[in-house]
């Protein structure tokens, strides 16, 4: 015998002791009766005039989509001022049952399209009209408390697309993020027709990243 | 006067209608956080469940999603190209897409199981992204090019592997209708494999060179460089 297959004799040997012994010793190895089934669910619910969709109107209307005619000002999503007392027909609720607090944020897929005239509407910011895009306002407080100034908008309160936005930093369980919607088409000489885009809302434990926002 | 009243009657009707408003839709995940830990060679199985606290019935696609899978390869600064990890070699989710029924909560929950089995040899994939200016002539025949190609690749886990990423369940539609915001929920994943240690690769290449030389001495150098020599003739001829 060489001294190489002395070596792997023995090495050969030495693995099958310690194979060996691993599963003798595994088998006093015993399971006992206690164990704990724990559930700690993250859910939401989206009201369902949001579930159907934004759908932008023209200026001030509510409750009826009708076509924008005016492109430099912020239009009217049809729910914002739909619900009881005015409040607002868009929330998004952390269901009772969540065991923690949340982060809701959202995205848009595109810019708003319209494919036959293959023309977009940007939905993000832009300082034209003193601030132009889409711009959200959001509060957990009351369905009527979500205003933003309309005539000199907020950068922070602008659409993004491909990128979360975070109406909803911290929501708690049973609590609803109230939110309004509105629109300052751009570029302002976009041809006339319909267009639209998809929009994703995702729930997270509180202060953990949302991910890819990309569709 | 008849038609002054029906259109009295109308309005008061259209007057006291509630305001309009359609059901809430909703999505759940019963575990905000998933840990997967384990070595090459444990197969083991996780389950959670998909509720929908709507009166819908819909249907939820459900897939994981790493934020650290794809890491840059570089020499002297310069990114070469992409090393991405494939979860799938991980673990797998038994379902891509269920249809969850109105009103479901985490006692009859769709149930979705993950099997857990890290292999000892892994795929992976290498991913090139090709320059603009000769993307023209690709998409030139392939239309629908993306700027990047991948070549797969096998290697063996060594050392560990952290993954950090979320087990998203998102709505495709519910009561057949395409929503027009899509909600969606995230659960936190965390994996941890423990593959081949380092000192463990070493002792098998050890072995693996011993067991050839033991072979060598057994044969002969002469008979193996001869018998090598022969094929490379009887190729030629």
């Amino acid at each position: 015998m060489q001294v190489e297959e002395k070596i792997l004799f023995c090495l050969i040997v030495l693995l099958g002791i310690a194979s060996l012994a691993s599963m003798t010793l595994g088998q006093n190895e015993a399971t006992g009766p206690i164990n704990a089934s724990i559930s700690q669910p993250i859910s939401i619910n989206t009201s369902g005039n949001l579930t159907v969709g934004i759908f932008f109107t023209n200026g001030t209307q509510i409750g009826i989509q009708y076509p924008i005619t005016n492109v430099t000002i912020e239009n009217n999503a049809t729910g914002n001022y739909w619900g009881a007392s005015y409040g607002t027909e868009y929330y998004v609720g952390s269901s009772v049952g969540n065991t923690i607090n949340i982060t809701i944020g959202f995205t848009a897929c595109d810019n708003l399209y319209n494919s036959t005239l293959g023309a977009y509407i940007n939905l993000t910011w832009d300082t034209g009209d003193g601030g132009q895009g889409a711009f959200f306002k959001n509060t957990t407080a009351s369905p009527t408390d979500a205003s933003l100034n309309l005539g000199t908008p907020n950068q922070d309160y602008a659409f993004k697309v491909d990128s979360w936005t975070i109406p909803g930093p911290l929501v708690s369980p049973g609590q609803k993020l109230y939110l309004r919607f509105w629109l300052d088409p751009w570029p302002n000489n976009v041809p006339s027709g319909i267009y639209n885009t998809t929009y994703k809302i995702r729930a997270v434990e509180y202060n953990t990243s949302l991910g890819s926002a990309v569709c | 006067m008849k038609k002054l009243a029906i259109f009295v009657v109308f309005s008061l009707f259209l007057f006291f209608l509630p305001f309009p408003s359609f059901a809430q839709v909703g999505v759940g995940i019963t575990s905000y956080s998933i840990p997967l830990r384990g070595n090459v060679g444990d197969v083991y199985h996780v389950n959670f469940g998909i509720m929908n606290p709507s009166s819908y019935t819909t249907k939820v696609i459900v897939y994981p999603e790493c934020d650290n899978c794809i890491n840059e390869v570089k020499l002297f600064g310069f990114k070469l190209f992409d090393d991405e990890e494939i979860l799938d070699e991980y673990f797998k989710l038994d379902k891509s897409v269920v249809d969850v029924p109105p009103g479901t909560t985490q006692q009859n929950a769709v149930p979705i199981t993950i099997r857990f089995a890290p292999k000892l040899v892994i795929k992976k994939n290498l991913i090139f992204y090709t320059p603009e200016w000769l993307n023209f002539f690709i998409r030139y025949a392939n239309k629908g090019y993306a700027g990047s190609f991948k070549i797969p690749y096998f290697t063996l886990l060594i050392g560990t592997r952290d993954f950090k990423g979320r087990i998203n369940a998102e709505i495709l539609s519910y009561d057949g209708m395409k929503p027009g915001v899509i909600p969606s929920v995230a659960s936190g994943l965390e994996v941890h494999v423990r593959g081949m240690p380092f000192e463990s690769f070493v002792f098998l290449v050890l072995m693996i060179i011993l067991i050839i030389v033991v072979i060598l001495r057994r044969i002969g150098f002469h008979r193996v460089s001869s018998s090598i020599s022969k094929l490379v003739r009887r190729k030629k001829s």
